[in-house]
């Protein structure tokens, strides 16, 4: 038996749990059995009880698999077991949730009992989509759990990354206007869905997409796993998921759209362009890593140091070069440029910023300022993309605002020059601000190095 | 069994590591010592493949850690200094999950558990909730832990902080059982005295470098230690020493100076001639058995001195 798995099963399985956990939630179903309840509410209570308990407690127990043994100084025993990443992975997933699974268990048996026979398919289609949200609601949970244990070691403070992604889609206007549209075509239940000419039934589209997924955050806790248990990985699956994005995205509104390779290459530009920005705001920023990168570089190991780079780095690259290729691919002229899948060179003005972004935050995380490198970038990108260009505007310095913000999708020669000044800048402050950590207070250093 | 060749370590603006090269035979307890910030702890959590160094390469028991850490746990042992236990465990279980992370075939389990905890003192503690024991056998508990998979190394980072005399004692008899199964041990910690014990090896850090490295009992150079103490005179009695060609290292340290003294009889007895001449009021001249504590003072003194000039 797994290890992990049966060490969790030891914390978490108890007798008075499992006799109390059925006893509650029978006893709550044969109250409103006997009060009469209809069955549509019966089935409706039980699936909401199986979001409540499974998903959310058990993404919960997830999460605290990892940051429990963070806190209680236990992690150490783990990275220095025997255990591979995948039995870790699995044997977490499984043993912290086992309980919430337990429970998850009686609330869909009486989910099936109560929904209505004669849509019996669509009821198992229900299901399997509850178990598989669970799946990756658990995965994602450790998966974030794990990130946030690195940044906890490095960078005390730190602002929660749903609100940074938040305020992120308030700031990036053109990349958020882009992303959700495509992002929403992932969410059609019921019907049918039309994907790269073929009709799926919109249920059975959904379990599979959603299994997918449900695999893809199964791998990234996996891949999390290996970096914490220093296990060396290179990025080749972030770029994987990436195309697998826009291989998805691609699929939908085919008619509409122009028949080109440069279709899926705008698209995963964008879709590499959103990840990169989750990647930069989400992961320590350390001076040391970048310093151990460069000494990599210097000794020829090349694949040392693709290992060692941050992730946003690799991805910027990858981004960079997809929007190279969705440049020379050109754009559609008889279809609107601001359609996700035909950018052409807007692609490009889309990445240079987003690396003139997370060079900044960077730059701003090496220089420790305030310890909150992350608000402060906000507040610089509300101020270029959305303060200075305004107050340009109104004040008739017409220049000055597309310098602070070019015209991505009208004058896009322009704003891909704007964006690589911009991009180039930031890039230098990041040199001398890691110059600075790196060396700035031991000057003997400097010499060695 | 531990080589360590160019090791470096770098956090922001500070280079934790500089460039530390060593070795270490199979069978010996080495006491790790150095001021607070010397880099110990960094050292040791680099030597267990925890954090990954800037430069240089670790072989333990031939592995590289640097390249396979993973590989490498299955030859150390590592406690770290502030480790933590699964409080909701009892002793069993938490011994049991650890030989089964590591690898330890199941049927054996039972049998690994019962000569662990015999070894540690903590069999009839087997069933204790591991959150409910003292601070001494808690040490014992993570000890166990980091031993259970007989590893050919095992690495202590201030494994007798906070624990009372007594246990500080049978944790030094503990080493030494250790040893004698042949485990080789890195231990580091402030407690001079307790070292000396059970120590057969001192390796001295300090400002990420090595300063010295040892087998106890033999000192590092073949030089005497020489003390002399004064009443009167410190000033000329060191620029007697400072002229003299067989004396270096010097040290003072109030009225007292250290130094090594490679001269034979003659040039001694010819150094106390000149004090004496110079009407330096001598209370004291000779040879000195260094203590570990000693040895480690002097050896920081000099470092200290040698980083001034």
């Amino acid at each position: 038996m797994n290890p992990e798995l049966r060490r969790t099963l030891w914390l978490e399985v108890s007798l008075q749990r499992l006799w109390l956990i059925p006893a509650a939630l029978l006893g709550t179903a044969l109250l409103l059995h006997i009060s009469n309840a209809a069955e549509l509410v019966m089935s409706t209570l039980a699936l909401a009880a199986f979001a409540a308990i499974t998903v959310f407690w058990g993404a919960r127990q997830a999460a605290s698999s990892i940051v429990q043994e963070a806190r209680d100084r236990t992690w150490e025993i783990q990275r220095m077991s025997a255990l591979s990443p995948w039995t870790m992975t699995w044997g977490k997933l499984l043993g912290a949730t086992a309980m919430p699974w337990y429970a998850g268990v009686i609330c869909l048996s009486l989910y099936g009992n109560y929904y209505e026979p004669e849509r019996a398919s669509d009821g198992v289609a229900w299901i399997l989509m509850a178990i598989l949200t669970a799946i990756t609601l658990h995965a994602f949970a450790l998966l974030a759990a794990l990130v946030s244990i690195h940044l906890d070691r490095r960078l005390r403070r730190r602002l929660n990354i749903l609100v940074v992604l938040f305020l992120l889609t308030l700031l990036l206007p053109e990349l958020a206007d882009l992303a959700i549209p495509g992002m929403g075509s992932f969410n059609q239940i019921g019907g049918s869905v039309t994907w790269y000419g073929r009709y799926f039934d919109g249920m059975a589209f959904n379990v599979v997409l959603l299994a997918t997924f449900a695999a893809w955050a199964g791998i990234g806790a996996y891949r999390m796993m290996c970096l914490e248990l220093e296990v060396r990985t290179n990025p080749w699956v972030w770029f994987l998921f990436i195309c697998f994005l826009a291989a998805v995205d691609s699929g939908f509104d085919v008619a509409n759209a122009p028949e080109r390779v440069g279709r899926w290459l705008s698209t995963a530009a964008v879709y590499a362009c959103g990840l990169s920005y989750l990647a930069g705001f989400a992961f320590a920023r350390d001076p040391v890593q970048y310093r151990r990168v460069v000494q990599a570089c210097r000794e020829r190991r090349y694949r040392r140091a693709i290992e060692e780079s941050p992730l946003w780095i690799s991805s910027a690259v990858f981004t960079l070069l997809l929007a190279l290729a969705a440049t020379l691919a050109g754009s559609d002229p008889t279809v609107s440029n601001e359609r996700i899948d035909n950018l052409g060179a807007t692609a490009l003005a889309l990445a240079l910023m987003m690396i003139r972004d997370l060079s900044l935050l960077t730059y701003l995380s090496f220089r420790r300022v305030d310890g909150r490198a992350e608000v402060t970038t906000l507040i610089y990108i509300a101020m270029l993309n959305r303060l200075l260009p305004a107050l340009f505007s109104l004040s008739g310095i017409g220049l000055f605002a597309t310098l602070c913000k070019p015209a991505m999708f009208e004058q896009v020669p322009v704003a891909v020059g704007i964006a690589a000044l911009h991009a180039a800048l930031a890039l230098v402050l990041l040199y001398l601000a890691y110059q600075k950590a790196m060396y700035g207070t031991n000057p003997s250093d400097a010499r060695k190095s | 069994m531990i080589r360590v060749s160019k090791l470096s370590y770098e956090y922001p603006g500070l280079r934790a590591l500089d460039e530390v090269s060593f070795e270490i035979a199979q069978g010996s307890i080495t006491a790790l010592v150095g001021p607070n910030g010397a880099g110990k702890t960094t050292l040791i959590r680099c030597l267990a493949g925890m954090d990954r160094p800037l430069s240089g390469s670790i072989h333990v028991n031939g592995v590289d850690v640097v390249a396979e850490p993973r590989a490498s746990h299955q030859h150390i042992g590592y406690l770290s200094d502030f480790f933590g236990l699964y409080e909701d465990l009892s002793v069993r279980q938490s011994l049991t999950y650890v030989a089964a992370a590591n690898g330890i075939n199941a049927t054996r389990h039972p049998e690994v558990v019962a000569q662990t905890a015999e070894r540690l003192g903590l069999s009839d503690r087997l069933d204790q909730r591991a959150g409910d024991l003292s601070r001494g056998l808690r040490q014992r508990v993570a000890i166990a832990q980091a031993v259970i998979h007989a590893p050919q190394v095992v690495l202590l980072d201030e494994p007798a902080s906070g624990l009372d005399p007594e246990a500080r004692y049978q944790l030094g008899e503990l080493f030494l059982t250790l040893r004698k199964s042949g485990m080789t041990l890195m231990v580091s910690s402030h407690i001079l005295a307790e070292l000396e014990a059970y120590s057969t090896d001192l390796l001295i850090m300090r400002n990420g470098r090595m300063l010295e490295q040892r087998r106890l009992g033999v000192n590092s150079t073949a030089d005497p230690v020489l003390e002399l103490v004064v009443h009167r005179g410190l000033d000329v009695a060191l620029k007697i020493l400072d002229a003299d060609p067989h004396a270096s290292a010097v040290v003072a340290d109030g009225n007292t100076i250290h130094f090594h003294f490679s001269g034979d009889d003659s040039a001694r007895a010819e150094l106390l001639r000149q004090c004496v001449v110079q009407e330096i009021d001598i209370i004291q001249f000779s040879k000195i058995n260094e203590d570990l504590q000693q040895s480690y003072l002097r050896s920081i003194n000099e470092s200290g001195v040698a980083g001034e000039s």
